[in-house]
């Protein structure tokens, strides 16, 4: 009676398994590559009732599924362009959501008339400037502020 | 009346902003992506204690704000006698071989917001199973109202079930197209005509959002099963629902219920078979009328006349939809679920339950998936016994017996249970695209039945394997 498996064809399948399997490691690309990555700083107009928030509140802020401060004053987050370093560090480690996903989400949110997306703006000093001047703004920039007009709330880092 | 009332107070809102503050102050960001045009649109809160001037053109025009959705999509599979749809209102399936009707459609939406809290969204699709004639799936005014609630009227998107507002989102979508066993049910009824009041409430941790709605909707309803294919005028009134959604970051969930007050369903064909039955239930009463007859034979044949008088507009339901779904995200991990429950109210459709479950694994750009749907006929009791023939006369004898066999066919072709399996991987490849390759397996549930598919006849063929290669993009 012929072995269902021999040794050397287990051998054979397992070193193809693992051939395979390191194939899959290195086709797809890392998850994220947090070495280089900005460290975002959610900052927020100086009035706002809030002295810290924890990621899922700033996340519930960018995702417009809070819409205002304790104080009832309406919250206005504004988010840096597509495709901008500090955006994606930003929802990877404050939101856990890659771009792609973010835009699922907005897509769905936008196109069914249900909320749009916060404003965008170009670059972080437009941003602290946005929020400095804007009464109930929070952003995210890649530095502590300079401007006494607003204050840190998060801080990814720590 | 209470919602016509709201409906003047949010226009009568709208017009007195538009003339007391004609072009207030909006810094509007630069415009730096494609979806940089959708998001410069002013939100809710956007101007609130704004007073900053960037030099901007501020006239009514330039307060609209466009953006979009498209999907190029092509279909493969080898079914000679199914096509494949996903909704009844499709004019043109899938069918054998190559095509690219499923799923291949473009969308343009335009939003004015003039001032803070009130809001024109408008927003047409054109569909190639529809031959890219374009319809409006939105258009309405949008108010914000005090405490937390918002109120829009006219045309919405709809809002049955968990995806039933993104089946033809490509982008917004995980998958190709939501589960066409469980959205092929209620794809047709794509939009309402009325309008509906939302209201946000934060509690700890998660966001609460009830969603009421009433309105009416019509549609194209066809019968593939028909050479050529019948079309009928398919009318919804007294759509009224609500909605509870508890929103986390990572999890939403949300409850559903809507009814309707009256479902038609009117077509020559559909016609035709009422006109039928009248003339087999007057041909019953006259021969009951008979002085020949015994007393008790008599009765029965007028019984049968009420029972065959009760098959008209058979089609006509009263549907109520029940849904529970959710949305979670842990990690790298995505999963999709919904449980449904339709019941038509009628005994020609019957009642459905089903599920579908859809499970995601992103790593980096790429994520794969598998998903599985089953909408399950639970109950269908529609009795032809007052089609028997009645053994008195042969020419109404051969009207009935032709009637009724035609009608146990017409309530396998009526089923719509269907089962489906679904394999696919999306590429996130852009910042406004992504690229997803799917394979699905289709087939109604019962062999009996026509499911959620084209037929030519029945019993139904082997399932369909279905590969579709789709890019879906937001502009």
């Amino acid at each position: 009676m012929r072995p269902l498996l021999t040794d050397a064809t287990c051998h054979r399948r397992a070193a193809l398994l693992g051939l395979l399997v390191a194939g899959l490691g290195t086709a797809l690309p890392p998850a994220t590559a947090r070495a280089e990555e900005p460290n975002p700083v959610v900052i927020a107009h100086r009035g706002v009732p809030v002295q810290q928030l924890d990621g899922d509140g700033v996340t519930r802020l960018f995702l417009k599924q809070s819409t205002q401060w304790p104080d009832g004053r309406p919250a206005e987050p504004v988010d840096l362009r597509e495709g901008h370093a500090l955006r994606a560090a930003f929802y990877a480690r404050v939101a856990g959501r890659t771009p792609a996903q973010v835009r699922a989400y907005w897509a769905r949110q936008s196109f069914t008339g249900m909320a749009l997306p916060p404003r965008q703006l170009t670059t972080p000093e437009e941003v602290e400037r946005y929020v400095a001047s804007t009464p109930g703004a929070v952003g995210y920039v890649a530095r502590r502020p300079v401007s006494p007009q607003v204050k840190v709330i998060h801080d990814s880092a720590e | 009346m209470a919602a016509l009332t709201l409906g003047g107070t949010a226009l009568l809102a709208l017009a007195a902003s538009l003339i007391a503050t004609p072009a207030r102050a909006q810094a509007r960001p630069t415009a730096t992506s494609p979806m940089a045009a959708t998001t410069a649109v002013e939100t809710d809160s956007a101007t609130t204690g704004t007073d900053r001037d960037d030099g901007e053109d501020r006239s009514p025009w330039r307060q609209w704000q466009w953006s979009g959705f498209a999907t190029l999509a092509a279909n493969h599979h080898d079914s000679r006698t199914q096509g494949v749809i996903s909704a009844f209102s499709q004019r043109r399936p899938a069918e054998q071989g190559f095509s690219a009707h499923l799923d291949t459609v473009g969308g343009v939406q335009g939003v004015w917001q003039p001032v803070t809290g009130s809001s024109l969204h408008l927003q047409a699709v054109a569909r190639a199973a529809d031959d890219f004639q374009p319809a409006w799936r939105m258009a309405f005014l949008r108010q914000q109202l005090p405490q937390g609630v918002s109120l829009r009227l006219g045309r919405l998107r709809s809002p049955m079930f968990f995806d039933s507002d993104i089946t033809e989102i490509g982008y917004a979508n995980l998958t190709v197209r939501p589960a066409v066993a469980l959205y092929g049910s209620v794809g047709s009824v794509a939009g309402l005509d009325g309008g509906d009041l939302q209201w946000h409430h934060e509690l700890a941790g998660a966001t609460l959002l009830v969603q009421a709605w009433a309105g009416r909707y019509d549609y194209r309803h066809r019968f593939y099963n028909l050479d050529p294919v019948d079309v009928a005028q398919a009318r919804l009134s007294g759509i009224r629902g609500l909605s509870a959604s508890l929103n986390w970051p990572w999890l939403t969930v949300r409850a559903s219920h809507t009814r309707v007050s009256r479902m038609t369903l009117r077509s020559p064909v559909t016609g035709a078979l009422d006109a039928a039955l009248g003339q087999l239930a007057g041909g019953l009463r006259q021969l009951a009328a008979d002085p020949r007859l015994p007393a008790g034979t008599a009765a029965a044949l007028a019984a049968q006349a009420r029972g065959v008088d009760g098959l008209q507009q058979v089609y006509d339901s009263q549907p109520r939809y029940t849904s529970l779904g959710l949305d979670a995200s842990h990690g790298r991990w995505r999963l999709l679920g919904e449980w449904m429950r339709l019941d038509t109210r009628s005994a020609m459709d019957g009642a459905y339950q089903g599920g579908q479950l859809t499970l995601g694994y992103s790593r980096g750009t790429l994520t794969p998936y598998l998903g599985a749907a089953r909408l399950h006929r639970s109950s269908a009791d529609l009795d032809l016994g007052a089609l028997q023939a009645t053994g008195l006369d042969p020419t109404l004898d051969a009207g009935l017996t032709h009637t009724q066999a035609g009608l146990a066919l017409a309530r396998g072709y009526a089923d719509i249970a269907t089962r489906s399996a679904t394999l696919g991987l999306r590429w996130d490849g852009g910042d406004t695209w992504a690229l997803k390759l799917q394979a699905d397996r289709l087939r109604a549930d019962q062999a009996s039945g026509a499911g959620v598919l084209a037929l030519r006849g029945l019993p139904q063929g082997q399932p369909v394997r279905l590969i579709t290669l789709a890019l879906d993009m937001v502009f």
